[in-house]
């Protein structure tokens, strides 16, 4: 392990924005809110004294909505693709519920032979994770092994000594590389900062909500009742909220946006909306809600689709808890599927 | 670049933040601090940047030559609408001048608007939609408390022990105050709802009532006697904050609970158990909507449910109230700076004397004493005392009803003027079309349903050549020889705050690092005035006043011909006439087509399956449509949402207006349902 300070990491984010490479970081942006985006300069991010961004970082790759075409009928005869943008990135203080979150799309894409926006985004990504001191009532990474500090993904990770002073863990061989090309920002960790990097992670696990229905919730999975979903179908309002903001989903649709002139548009979509699984003639083979809510909860969290990625698909980040207009989010609803837990801890 | 701006579509008003890339908006979310959404959006709203970038946005003014609309320079578009308008005032005097402003747009634009419209043009015909969603809650709550807004605040749902929601389909029309309900409930908090159609709110209540359209005050009422005789009133309360107690105790002495529970459809007992339950809360809060007050008694159905809240004395403390949602952005700002033809900002009334002195010495030009037309007279009346409309931000030819007569009259006109983002179905129709430029693509502010003005902020410039209303009233007014030389909205916000007193103290200083005041602010409270009526109410007394309200019958009743009632409502997905979410993909595709809701038994009647094709007709007109067989709506009752022009709703509501606030009767139309 090595140890930086929050100037050291500055300088070297003004390095790196120096020799052209696109910087992503946590920006406040007032009154408490934070926002993954963009910096122009390394004064501009703030990685601590928050918990997460609202939105998760997987936009910057997998982006809310963008052109992939352009078109134009008749006189204008156009018709083009639209490329996405390739830089060199750097993504400064990602968490690790969200870096896992990639990790699961990259899978993902990973099984596709697709040329998407996001797969070309993704290459040439320097990742410097952020490990969470301070969990947030919603937050569940522990029970869904993906926090609350990072085991795979990252080129380095920064664990918080005290505000402003990090253990830097390199992750990967180019992390390697570049840890040495800036060693002279860094000094290398004593044994004191070690035992002190124990405690500080045995305080922050002593801090999550204890949730022991999570487990067992997921265990129970197959043999939720449809008096579950439907109780829960009742108490969704069609947001969307909770696909959006997930770190790990991938569902998007393509429109084309205006008749003889206009852009064919890449967007998120939700398998909440009663259109997504609407075939023609109006058949839909999960015409309810309580059917929608079973289909994301399984997706996320059930064998058919799990197995594929060696883990479940959630990463415990707790946002669709709290964005839910409604109320039939994932902890409640592993709290209903617990309750006819038969098997061992 | 992230922009904190307030959300366009619905009057919750929450926080959200565009996405800047090179130049256009690709993303929107949510703020996680904001009071009012803390997180959450609904579908509309994680949907704005869709029709921010549409290929169709109005780019250039047009002007008609004939049948066909050419592009003209703002210069042309501009003398040509001053030179109109000038000698159509000259020929047949200001007041043939009609000005729509739009509860869409800023406090700004709507300030400069009707501005225009009595200090430029010199008439008081300025209105807006609100006339046609909460134009009788303004008029119900100022008769019973003397302010025409929101009591309460969004924040203390959760303190309320019962909730009592009525006309309003919040789960899909306010989602993120549905959000506040259904948190308050987990936390304990009673919900009932009463509502012809079993909505979401609806299905997870704690006592659902459903009543036929147009008998809310037989409901209204029966809870009044019961509380009355029952004695669960708060007799300190009445004694010591309301009036004319006696006169409501007198006018309910001889009504009949079993001719309500007839006349509702609400068996007795369950009048008997909702009674007693929104009054012997602690706190009961009630929530209301297009519901109550787009019927003829609109205005009376409003005065009754303040009759329940000052006969329990649920009125002046957190967590209480009679809570009207708005329904666009910025409906209670429009209404709060007088885009209404019998007030000059702040609600002081235009045949005030001392009124208008103190605002003809502000404005230096004489103010018209005369109060004006509203939106429905305006438009009936085209073509005969209107000669010219001036239409900022609305579409009336899909909004308003009996649409086969508007497009009559409004094609009557000597000049139509349309300013909007899209090329609506209103435009066909105009003279000259100006194209102005989105919420975002603006500065200003908005006031939300609970009175909480917030900055709006510009993020992206306007496509085309399209520009800010404000600037376009502004430059306008100049050619007409009225001054407005305004360089940005903020003086017009301090404008507002020096002549409007709910508004004193709200600057754009103010406003910069907050999530918004609540009117009136006091200078101190961070967030302003969380709630009305705690020491005084705002009527003459200071007490809030009670009064005898009498059942009057929708004036079209089911008949042999016409044997159903239609009530008109909206989607959650699609927004009034569809101008912006039509064209996004995605709330398109999730509520596509209209259709009419129908009972099981009435579909079994008529041979109708779930999906048939479906004509609809009324006195008016009649519409094709897809059936949607549910047990949702009660037998004899239908459902049509109003956003299609394919199939709209409103070429089948009639012209009956409530006498008092003139709102029209859009909830209660005979109709006859007839398999395709």
């Amino acid at each position: 392990m090595l140890k930086i300070n929050v100037q050291a990491l500055r300088k070297i984010t003004g390095a790196f924005l120096e020799e052209g490479k696109t910087v992503y970081a946590p920006r406040h942006l007032g009154m408490g809110d934070f926002a993954f985006d963009r910096i122009e300069n390394p004064d501009e991010f703030q990685i601590e004294g928050f918990v997460n961004t609202l939105l998760p970082p997987k936009e910057i790759f997998f982006r809310q909505m963008e052109t992939i075409g352009r078109f134009g009928w008749k006189e204008e005869g156009l018709c083009e693709d639209v490329e996405p943008e390739i830089e060199d990135k750097v993504l400064l203080g990602i968490r690790p519920c969200d870096l896992e979150g990639l990790l699961l799309i990259d899978a993902f894409y990973d099984r596709v032979d697709a040329d998407m926006p996001y797969k070309r985004r993704r290459k040439k990504t320097f990742i410097i994770a952020y490990a969470c001191p301070e969990p947030a009532d919603i937050c569940f990474c522990v029970e869904t092994d993906s926090g609350p500090w990072a085991k795979r993904g990252f080129d380095w990770q920064l664990h918080g000594l005290e505000e402003g002073i990090y253990l830097l863990e390199v992750g990967s061989e180019k992390g390697r590389e570049l840890a040495d090309r800036f060693a002279d920002l860094m000094e290398k960790a004593h044994d004191g900062d070690l035992e002190l990097l124990e405690a500080k992670r045995k305080e922050t696990l002593g801090k999550f909500k204890k949730r022991p229905y999570i487990k067992r919730g997921i265990g129970n999975i197959k043999k939720v009742g449809e008096e579950v979903y439907r109780y829960l179908g009742d108490r969704c309002f069609r947001c969307g909220g909770c696909n959006y903001l997930c770190p790990t989903c991938t569902c998007y649709n393509v429109a084309d946006i205006g008749t003889r002139r206009g852009e064919r548009v890449l967007f998120w979509d939700s398998c909440q909306f009663e259109g997504y699984s609407r075939l023609a003639g109006d058949l839909n083979l999960r015409p309810d809600q309580g059917s929608r809510l079973k289909f994301r909860f399984e997706c996320k969290l059930a064998e058919w689709n799990t197995e594929t990625y060696g883990r479940i698909r959630c990463t415990g980040c707790g946002r669709c808890i709290y964005t839910c207009i409604g109320d039939a989010d994932i902890d409640l609803f592993l709290k209903k599927a617990s309750e006819t837990w038969k098997g061992t801890e | 670049m992230d922009v904190l701006t307030v959300c366009p579509y619905c009057g919750v008003g929450c926080g959200i933040y565009l996405r800047v890339r090179e130049g256009r908006v690709d993303a929107v979310f949510p703020s996680l601090n904001h009071p009012v959404n803390r997180g959450s959006l609904c579908a509309k709203g994680w949907s704005v940047p869709f029709f921010l970038n549409h290929p169709q946005r109005a780019r250039h003014p047009l002007i008609r030559k004939g049948n066909r609309f050419i592009r003209a320079s703002w210069d042309e578009a501009l003398d040509f609408v001053a030179e109109k308008l000038s000698e159509i005032k000259e020929k047949h005097g200001p007041d043939a001048i009609g000005v729509l402003g739009s509860a869409k747009c800023t406090n700004e634009d709507n300030y400069l608007i009707q501005k225009f419209a009595r200090a430029t043009i010199g008439t008081n015909n300025v209105d807006h939609c609100a006339r046609l969603c909460h134009a009788s809650t303004v008029a119900g709550l100022i008769k019973a408390f003397g302010a025409g807004a929101m009591t309460n605040s969004i924040e203390e749902f959760p303190e309320a022990d019962v909730i009592l929601i009525t006309g309003s389909d919040t789960a899909n029309q306010h989602p993120v105050i549905a959000k506040w309900i259904v948190r308050a409930r987990k936390g304990g908090t009673k919900v009932m709802v009463v509502d012809p159609r079993r909505t979401p709110l609806a299905r997870i209540a704690d006592l659902y009532l459903q009543h036929r359209p147009g008998t809310d005050i037989a409901w209204i009422n029966a809870f009044l006697k019961i509380i009355i005789e029952e004695e669960l009133y708060d007799k300190k309360f009445i004694e010591e904050r309301t009036e004319n107690f006696e006169e409501l105790a007198d006018s309910l002495r001889d009504f009949s609970l079993d001719w309500a529970s007839g006349v509702t459809g609400i068996p007795l007992p369950l009048l008997r158990e909702g009674a007693r339950l929104y009054a012997k809360a602690e706190r009961a809060s009630i929530v209301y909507a297009m519901g109550i007050t787009q019927h003829v008694s609109g205005t009376y159905n409003v005065v009754s449910l303040a009759n329940l809240a000052l006969l329990t004395g649920n009125v002046g403390k957190r967590g209480t109230g009679v809570n009207p949602l708005r329904g666009q952005n910025n409906v209670q700002g429009a209404s709060d700076l007088a885009v209404l033809p019998d007030v000059l900002p702040c609600y002081q009334k235009v045949d005030d004397l001392d009124v208008r002195k103190r605002y003809s010495e502000l404005w230096g030009v004489e103010i018209p004493s005369n109060p004006g037309l509203t939106v429905t007279e305006m438009i009936h009346s085209s073509g005969e005392k209107i000669r010219a409309m001036y239409i900022m931000g609305e579409n009336p030819l899909l909004s308003d009803p009996d649409i086969n007569t508007v497009k009559r009259k409004l094609g009557e006109l000597d000049l139509l003027v349309v300013q909007d983002i899209f090329f609506s179905e209103t435009a066909e129709l105009a003279h000259v079309f100006l194209p102005a430029a989105s919420f975002a693509e603006k500065d200003g502010t908005f006031t939300n349903t609970e009175r909480r003005v917030q900055r709006v902020r510009k993020a992206i410039e306007p496509p085309g050549e399209a520009r800010a209303d404000w600037r376009i009233i502004a430059d306008l007014s100049n050619r007409l020889g009225y001054p407005m030389n305004y360089t940005h909205p903020c003086e017009i916000l301090d404008e507002i705050q020096r002549v409007c007193r709910i508004y004193a103290g709200i600057t754009c200083d103010l406003l910069e690092n907050s999530f918004g005041v609540r009117w009136p602010y006091d200078g101190k409270s961070k967030e302003g005035t969380s709630y009305l009526h705690g020491e005084r109410f705002k009527t003459k007394s200071g007490r809030g006043i009670f009064h005898a309200v009498d059942y009057l019958p929708p004036p079209e009743e089911p008949d042999e011909t016409y044997p159903f009632i239609m009530t008109t409502g909206r989607s959650g997905f699609q927004w009034h006439t569809g101008t912006m979410t039509r064209r996004t993909p995605n709330l398109e595709r999730e509520a596509p087509e209209a259709y009419v809701e129908i009972n099981p038994k009435d579909a079994d009647s008529l041979g109708i399956k779930d999906g048939d094709r479906v004509r609809v007709s009324s006195r008016r007109g009649e519409i094709e449509l897809k059936a949607r067989v549910t047990g949702g709506i009660m037998p004899g009752v239908v459902f049509i949402p109003f956003h299609y022009k394919e199939a709209a709703a409103n070429l089948l509501t009639g012209h009956f207006l409530d006498p008092i606030s003139k709102i029209p009767e859009l909830k209660v139309t005979a109709v006859r349902v007839e398999k395709c």
